[in-house]
């Protein structure tokens, strides 16, 4: 896959592009699902121009708020933008199929393997390290984009002390988020509305 | 017959699993270890080990190989192999319904002032956790202590304090570095990682 390339046009083009980029993503990100966010916003927000930061923040709102595994869930949020159902069920297979074929080689091949080994550990702390630098990047990047006024500002705060301090659940802090956003909108003229929209979009 | 029994029991934890795969571990061990005993505990901490040092996601990794550690005991690698599907297959299915409703739904209402309002608290809300995520990988990755709250406040009521507290210098050159060819040269993020990886397992010790 050549490296500038934009959304090929033909849909069969697309479900093949979908499946093998997040087959790529799966087979070598490391850890917990946040991991996808820098690595999305790389692919399918720089390169592809699909989702915008603020879109990309709508899908990690949506996905968290529903079942499911995370970068899962993101797959089949990006493939059905891109290409309808076709298109998230690529994705999804893209997401499965490195973590089945990896596991099952291990399980069959190598029952009594030891992980312990320096060098893969190592491997495993760069990958986390270079995932440290990128998120760290990324969230700043959004942090420009959607950080708009005092009303933000204190939400993000929040949120974040929310989950690092007192360990609330993601499901809870996204819920109460809209609800803040909800009575936000509401308290305000609905003349501030349109420009506020536009901007968001 | 056993099957469609593990494709079911599979669904139910993709309906269960919120906020991603570490939700599933607890299930797990409530339910696969401790109820059905399909594993022992020994097994169970070393399928985690398997799962949480091999790429992809730990949820997947985790069903894959429960599956397949179910089927071999019955009856050999290729039911293995043919549960190993089945079971992740089960744990995406619900998703499958629920993400692409709330896709649909999503671009189709965008415009309504109830979602818009909810759209304006949860994108800083969002926002506020990846930042939180920012911690959590340079916990695992670069501090050689994780900052934790039961952590720092042993920090600042102790007078050993600072002690504990340390960062490893490759993995924090790593992570400056991968951000910094990202910001600037807008590289391949997914040859950012493999190059880390490979840094790591060189040098890191």
């Amino acid at each position: 896959m050549p490296d500038s390339d934009a959304m090929p046009r033909s849909k069969a083009a697309k479900c093949l592009m979908l499946f093998w980029g997040f087959f790529k993503i799966a087979a070598l990100v490391v850890g917990g699902g946040y991991a996808i966010v820098p690595v999305a916003e790389a692919e399918f927000t720089q390169k592809r121009k699909l989702l915008d930061e603020n879109e990309l923040l709508d899908m990690m709102a949506i996905i968290q708020s529903l079942p499911g595994i995370i970068a899962g869930n993101a797959a089949l949020y990006i493939g059905f933008r891109c290409a309808g159902i076709a298109g998230a069920l690529s994705a999804l297979l893209g997401v499965a199929t490195p973590s089945v074929l990896i596991i099952l080689i291990i399980a069959i091949f190598l029952k009594d393997v030891n992980l312990n080994i320096p060098a893969i550990q190592g491997a495993f702390i760069g990958a986390q390290a270079a995932i440290t630098g990128l998120i760290t990047l990324t969230a700043i990047k959004m942090v420009r984009k959607t950080v708009q006024n005092s009303f933000t500002l204190l939400t993000a705060i929040a949120a974040a002390t929310a989950a690092i301090v007192f360990k609330v659940s993601p499901v809870y802090v996204i819920l109460s988020g809209a609800l803040l956003g909800i009575i936000y909108k509401f308290s305000q003229k609905p003349t501030v509305e349109k420009p506020d929209a536009g901007e968001a979009r | 017959m056993k099957l469609l029994s593990l494709y079911l029991l599979f669904i139910k934890y993709g309906l269960l699993s919120f906020g991603g795969g570490y939700v599933l571990i607890t299930l797990f061990i409530h339910d696969l270890v401790d109820k059905y005993r399909f594993l022992s505990n020994d097994e169970f901490a070393n399928l985690l080990a398997v799962s949480q040092m091999t790429p992809g996601p730990i949820g997947v990794n985790t069903a894959t190989y429960v599956g397949f550690k179910v089927g071999e005991a019955h009856g050999g690698v290729w039911e293995g192999i043919l549960c190993g599907i089945t079971t992740t297959a089960g744990l995406l299915t619900p998703a499958i319904f629920l993400v692409l409703l709330a896709a649909y739904y999503f671009k189709k209402w965008e415009h309504n002032r109830l979602v818009q309002g909810v759209l304006y608290g949860m994108r800083p809300a969002t926002l506020g956790l990846i930042c939180s995520a920012v911690l959590i990988f340079a916990n695992i990755s670069i501090f050689t202590t994780p900052v934790t709250t039961a952590n720092v406040r042993a920090w600042l009521t102790t007078e050993v304090a600072a002690g504990s507290f340390g960062i490893r210098f490759i993995p924090l050159a790593i992570a400056a570095a991968s951000a910094w060819v990202m910001w600037k040269y807008k590289a391949n993020v997914i040859y950012i990682i493999a190059a880390a990886a490979l840094l790591g397992a060189l040098f890191i010790r």
